[in-house]
Order: structure tokens, then C-alpha cells, then sequence
């Protein structure tokens, strides 16, 4: 388990992290959100203890993520590099090395994971010969060669066609089966909706929601209904379950006032209801709305 | 440990067989014995050409002169270095030599016997062979000429002015004597002073593009978020340092044989451990530096120009080299010996002309390990600070303020 307790990081007049606190269940692929400048990658720096915070606490399974083996944290950063003028194997393999595989292992861990991604036949190439995205899949298994406990991935999905993304999708999924946890940053809200259990967004260095997925939508439905009827219908008495109410032909469309149980038994004996769904808001919808009314 | 060994071997094994490293430590010896060869080369080929010479004369002597002139000065295979010519009239002379019939001439004064000046032309002043030659003819001429006027025997007199030699021993501490000769006085020093400085740039240079590029290419998060900031820094600067030793190792094993081969004075074997010792601590103390640079700018172009200051200090020794091998002893070179960033330099020179006391080898190494330890005590601190930072302009203030935290 990781718990977040308030932390906090400042740069001369810059807040970039203010009293941030959450904690995610191991297991878990948690998606850790927010624009671009919003403290994301400060917040990632001090979990890896690449920095520290000016002051609050990070525990790793209960330790302080300082006394933490290294070993345990897998991490792909969003600004990442690799040595261009070296061979594949033997950079993953120093990689692998530094971060604690056993020499035993390390050749058949290494090659193991460039058969996964089909890069075995290019194990003796040198980095700066494969293709961009086959540069982002070594950083991939830099990020997982140590087999750790807690994989942070920022933007793993940027410059992947959809097939290599699939196989990622695949392998962090397979990961979280065997209890590894996973945080997620990413603005490809889409790829959180279909991976992350639970999210955070920030903004400004603060938390503007957190929870599960499904609390966060629906904390932020608004209760926007289309109802599509049959019979005639006019507005009266439509203004006292819905605001803003639209209607057109056999469609009605609006935001509900009061519960959809009231609404649809004043509805009922008025008209005969072919459909009635609530409309659900999508997580970029939730994203562009918070940090349009934080900033 | 393990991880700053491991940082260690990645660093050696990726640049000892990098092209930079193989072609500047093959080259370097390559330059070295073949300038020596070339300039014997020239040397030799300049023995072999004949120089038309002019001459007026208004004293007298030219008949004489010019009969020295070509009978003392001979080229390898024997015949006369210059062929000379007499003139009536300077114009003449002048004429001929911008026709390039003659290449230089001389004017020999009326009054050269009583210390009138005589005069030389040429179309260019750089050849020193023909100018000695024209002049020590010229000397030897008027000095016989004055001794015969006097009625001393020019040939007794060249008898009794033979030179005295000097054979020359050298005397170690332990009493040991050893013949020795002006040259090996020289060239030991020099040698290993020059290929201190030498290793410090090259290598230094090496440290400082490997910290730019794994800070622009990225890849320093990756490293950071395995290894601590000094744990980085350790195992850089200590792969450098054993890359240092192999380019080291590999010129002194050079050396030897280019030493047993020409005949060239051998190795101080005594001294090579202190002068071992001196050789490392210059490299960490400069290494701290070069690293600290790379994390301070994104372009090793900038980089390399604010270690200007630090390279112009480090290369006092070399320019003042002739002074301090001929005065170990003197109280500037005993000064210098106690600055650190001239340290390393001056002490190997000092060690290997036998000049430095126990006290001062020990006092002054002391001084520089104390001072490598606070450089990168301090290097660790900017270092660590500013890794991360990318594409900010930094201030002499800002540096200043992290160095005080």
C-alpha cells in the first residue's frame, strides 16, 4: 500500500506540491491526473525519492519511502532518454544490474522480455537503429526488469500504435494479477477509464478529487436525462422536476430537479416511455470541468 | 556499493572503446614520436641544401671571409654549405637577391675591425642556419684577423680556449650515484607533468559530455530514480578515473619501450608511486570539477567555456615548465606547490627532480585530499540540486545560495 500524507514541495515562490494526501490499495492501477504544470512529475520524483518533499510523509507499505529498496519501484518517467549509441542487451542488462536482478538471472530476464516484445533478433543492435516506439517498449521493460512491487508509468501509451498499446495494456493488467501496483499518469483520459480502479486529479499542486472511478462520476452526474416517448406532451409542469427542459418531437431532454423515481411517476400516465437514460459524464468531461473551475 | 561498482564498469567499458578514447590515446604517442621524427626528418633534409651567399666587402677581410665561408661550414656528405659570391657594389647584391640568384648577402663594413656593424639581407629573416652561419664565419674571420694584428698565434690560441665538459651524476637520497645527463633532468618531469594535464583534459572532457548527455538525452531520471545523486557521481568520476590509469598505464608501457628503444634516460621506479599518488588526487580534484559543469549546462560548448578559468590556472605549471624543472627549489615553485588546483602539476615536477622533502609531500597531498573532499562535498551539493533542472539559466547567486544550504 502507498499512503501520500500530506506532502508538500516548494520551488522559490512556486508551489508545485500544497498538503497532498491520498493512499492507493496495493494491487491497484491508480490513475494519478492532472494538466500539464499541475505537480504530477514533483509528486512522482518524491515517491521515487528522486526528491524529497519540504515536508510530509510517503509510506510504502508502511516505511517511509526513503528506507524503501529501490528495487521495489519500477518507474518510467515522462521525460525519458536512453543511451543512443549502445546495444540493447547490454543497456538493459546494466539497467537491469542497477536495479538489483541477480546475475544469474539478469541475461534471461533481459532476453525474456525482448521476446515478449519482439525485439530478440535485435538484442545486439545498437538503441539509436530501432524505431521510436520500440524505443519506448525498452523503457518499458527498464521500468519492470527488477520485477518490482509498484510501477509508476508516466505517459506509457504516448507514441504506441494501438496494437503495442494493447500488448502493454495486457502485461500491466497480467502485473496487477500477480499484486503489483501500478500508478498511472497519463492525459489520455480514455486509456485511464479503461485501466484505473481508482484516480486523483490535481491541479495547481492540489487534489481536486479523488476516489474510486465510479464515485467520481458519480459525484459529477448531473442528472442529465433524454427521455424518448410516444403520445403528446406539452411543458406544463415540466419546470418543477427539470431545468432547462427541451422539447422536441418525441424527445425530451434536460437536467433533473429531483430524483428520476419522482420524475418518471409524474411522467408515466402522461405519456408511454420508449427510453430513459441518464447521461453519464466521460472523465474528460470531469477533467476539463474541475481544472477549468480551479484555475 | 554494488551499484556505484556497476556505474564503475558501464562507464569504463562504454568509453574505453569509444572511437574519441582509442584514437585520442593511440594518437597521442603516434604525434609525439612522430613530430620527433618529422623534425629529425626536416632537420636532415635542411643539412643537405646549398645557399648561395653574396658578399661586399669595404674592409679588407672579404677574401679571407669568403674563403671561410666556404671551407668551415660543410653539409652531411661533405661539400660546402654555402657557395658565396663577391660583390663590387651593394646594389648588385641587391639586384641578384631580388632575382633569388643569391638568397641572402652581406655588407661588410670599413671600420669592422674597430666594432663598425656590418649589415645582412634577405628576402626573409626565419632561416636561423644561414644567419648563425654568415655570423660565426664572420666573428671567426675579424677575431683571427685582430689576434695575427696583435702577433698572437690564432692557432695556439684555439688550442689553449678548449672547452671544459661536465660528466654528470645523479645522487638520490639513499647516496645512490647515477650518471645522468642534462636531458633525462629535463624530459622526466616534463613528461609525466604534461601527461597529467593531458589525462585531466581528455578525460575530463569525457566526464563532462557523459553528464550533459545523460542529463539532455533524459535518461538521469531513469539513473536517479535506481541510485543516489552521490552514488551517480562516485561511479562516474571513479570510471573516469580508471580509464585515466589505463590511458596512463598504456603511455608509460609506451614509453619504456620508446625509452629502451632511443636510448632515453629510464624511469624514476622510486618515485612513481608518490608521483602515482599526486597523479590521482589531480584527476579527482579536476574530475569533481568537470562533473559539477555538466550539471550546470545543457551544451557542453558552455559548459567547456566556464571551465576557462580552471583550465588557464591549471596549465600555469606547463607554461612556466622550464622555470620550475631548472628551480625546483626556487620559493615560487615551493609556493605554488601549496595552491591545489597547481598542486598535482608542481609536486610530480618537484618529485621527479628529487627536490620535494618528506614534509612537503606529505603537507601538500594532505592539502589536496582535504580539498577534494570539500570539492565534492560541494560538487555533490550543486550536483544534486540541479541534475533534474533542465533548459534554466543559472546564476553565480543561485549556485551560491544551494552551496550555503
Amino acid at each position: 500500500m502507498i499512503e501520500i500524507q500530506n506532502i508538500h514541495k516548494q520551488y522559490d515562490k512556486v508551489t508545485a506540491v500544497d498538503h497532498v494526501s491520498f493512499s492507493i490499495e496495493t494491487g491497484d492501477i491508480f490513475g494519478l491526473l492532472g494538466p500539464n504544470g499541475a505537480g504530477k512529475t514533483t509528486i512522482i520524483r518524491m515517491l521515487m525519492s528522486i526528491i524529497e518533499p519540504d515536508f510530509g510523509t510517503i509510506l510504502l507499505n508502511g516505511s517511509p519511502v526513503k528506507e524503501v529498496e529501490r528495487k521495489s519501484l519500477g518507474y518510467l518517467p515522462e521525460e525519458r532518454g536512453l543511451y543512443p549509441n549502445q546495444k540493447l542487451l547490454e543497456t538493459l542488462m546494466y539497467l537491469g544490474g542497477l536495479k538489483g536482478v541477480p546475475k544469474n538471472r539478469l541475461k534471461q530476464d533481459t532476453m525474456d522480455w525482448l521476446e515478449r516484445f519482439n525485439l530478440a533478433d535485435r538484442a545486439h543492435h545498437k538503441i539509436q537503429e530501432l524505431s521510436k516506439g520500440n524505443q519506448q517498449k525498452i523503457q518499458f521493460i527498464m521500468a519492470l526488469i527488477q520485477k518490482p512491487d509498484f510501477v509508476i508509468l508516466d505517459e506509457p501509451f504516448t507514441g504506441l500504435d494501438p496494437l503495442n498499446q494493447l500488448l502493454l495494456k495486457d502485461i500491466i493488467e497480467e502485473k496487477q494479477k500477480e499484486g503489483v501496483t501500478f500508478i498511472f499518469s497519463t492525459h489520455q483520459m480514455e486509456q485511464v477509464e479503461r485501466l484505473c480502479t481508482n484516480i486523483c486529479l490535481i491541479n495547481n499542486g492540489k487534489v481536486l478529487v479523488k476516489g474510486t472511478l465510479e464515485d467520481v462520476r458519480e459525484k459529477h452526474r448531473k442528472d442529465a436525462v433524454e427521455v424518448r416517448f410516444s403520445g403528446d406532451m406539452d411543458e406544463a409542469g415540466l419546470a418543477d422536476f427539470m431545468d432547462d427542459p427541451k422539447l422536441n418531437g418525441a424527445t425530451l431532454k434536460g437536467v433533473l430537479k429531483k430524483p428520476p423515481r419522482d420524475f418518471l411517476n409524474w411522467l408515466n400516465p402522461k405519456v408511454e416511455i420508449d427510453s430513459f437514460r441518464i447521461d453519464t459524464p466521460s472523465l474528460e468531461q470531469i477533467f476539463i470541468e474541475e481544472v477549468k473551475a480551479s484555475s | 556499493m554494488n551499484r556505484v561498482f556497476r556505474i564503475i564498469g558501464w562507464e569504463y567499458k562504454i568509453r574505453v572503446r569509444s572511437k574519441v578514447f582509442i584514437l585520442t590515446t593511440l594518437l597521442f604517442p603516434v604525434l609525439m614520436v612522430g613530430s620527433g621524427f618529422l623534425s629529425g626528418y626536416l632537420a636532415d633534409k635542411e643539412g643537405t641544401e646549398t645557399y648561395t651567399i653574396g658578399m661586399v666587402d669595404y674592409s679588407g677581410i672579404g677574401a679571407d671571409y669568403l674563403e671561410r665561408l666556404e671551407t668551415e661550414i660543410k653539409l652531411e656528405d661533405g661539400s660546402s654549405m654555402f657557395n658565396p659570391t663577391h660583390f663590387e657594389q651593394e646594389t648588385d647584391a641587391l639586384a641578384a637577391l631580388v632575382n633569388e640568384e643569391i638568397s641572402a648577402f652581406v655588407v661588410i663594413p670599413e671600420g669592422i675591425m674597430d666594432d663598425e656593424v656590418p649589415t645582412y639581407y634577405a628576402r626573409n629573416l626565419s632561416n636561423m642556419k644561414i644567419q648563425s652561419g654568415i655570423r660565426g664565419t664572420l666573428s671567426r674571420t675579424v677575431v683571427t684577423k685582430r689576434m695575427i694584428d696583435e702577433n698572437i698565434n690564432p692557432i695556439l690560441v684555439n688550442e689553449l680556449s678548449r672547452r671544459v665538459h661536465l660528466d654528470l651524476f645523479e645522487v638520490d637520497k639513499d647516496g645512490e650515484v647515477e650518471k645522468g645527463d642534462k636531458i633525462s633532468g629535463f624530459l622526466i618531469p616534463f613528461f609525466f607533468m604534461f601527461l597529467l594535464t593531458m589525462v585531466i583534459f581528455i578525460n575530463g572532457q569525457l566526464l563532462l559530455r557523459s553528464v550533459i548527455e545523460e542529463r539532455t538525452s533524459r535518461m538521469m531520471e531513469i539513473l536517479l530514480s535506481t541510485v543516489t545523486p552521490r552514488q551517480l557521481m562516485a561511479g562516474k568520476i571513479l570510471g573516469l578515473c580508471l580509464l585515466a590509469v589505463t590511458q596512463v598505464a598504456f603511455y608509460i608501457v609506451v614509453g619504456l619501450a620508446m625509452g629502451t628503444y632511443f636510448d632515453l634516460p629510464s624511469m624514476p621506479y622510486d618515485s612513481l608511486p608518490i608521483v602515482f599518488a599526486f597523479f590521482l588526487a589531480g584527476f579527482f580534484f579536476y574530475a569533481a570539477f568537470y562533473a559539477t559543469m555538466g550539471t550546470l549546462f545543457d551544451s557542453e560548448q558552455e559548459a567547456q567555456q566556464s571551465m576557462g578559468l580552471l583550465s588557464i590556472v591549471a596549465m600555469v605549471p606547463m607554461i612556466g615548465a622550464v622555470y620550475f624543472i631548472n628551480n625546483p627549489g626556487a620559493p615560487i615553485t615551493k609556493i605554488l606547490s601549496f595552491i591545489p588546483p597547481i598542486t598535482p602539476f608542481m609536486m610530480i615536477l618537484r618529485v621527479t627532480t628529487g627536490e620535494a622533502t618528506t614534509f612537503e609531500i606529505i603537507s601538500t597531498l594532505g592539502l589536496l585530499i582535504l580539498c577534494i573532499y570539500l570539492t565534492i562535498r560541494l560538487a555533490g551539493k550543486i550536483f544534486h540540486t540541479t541534475v533534474l533542472m533542465y533548459g534554466k539559466k543559472l546564476s553565480i547567486k543561485e549556485v551560491w545560495r544551494w552551496i550555503r544550504a
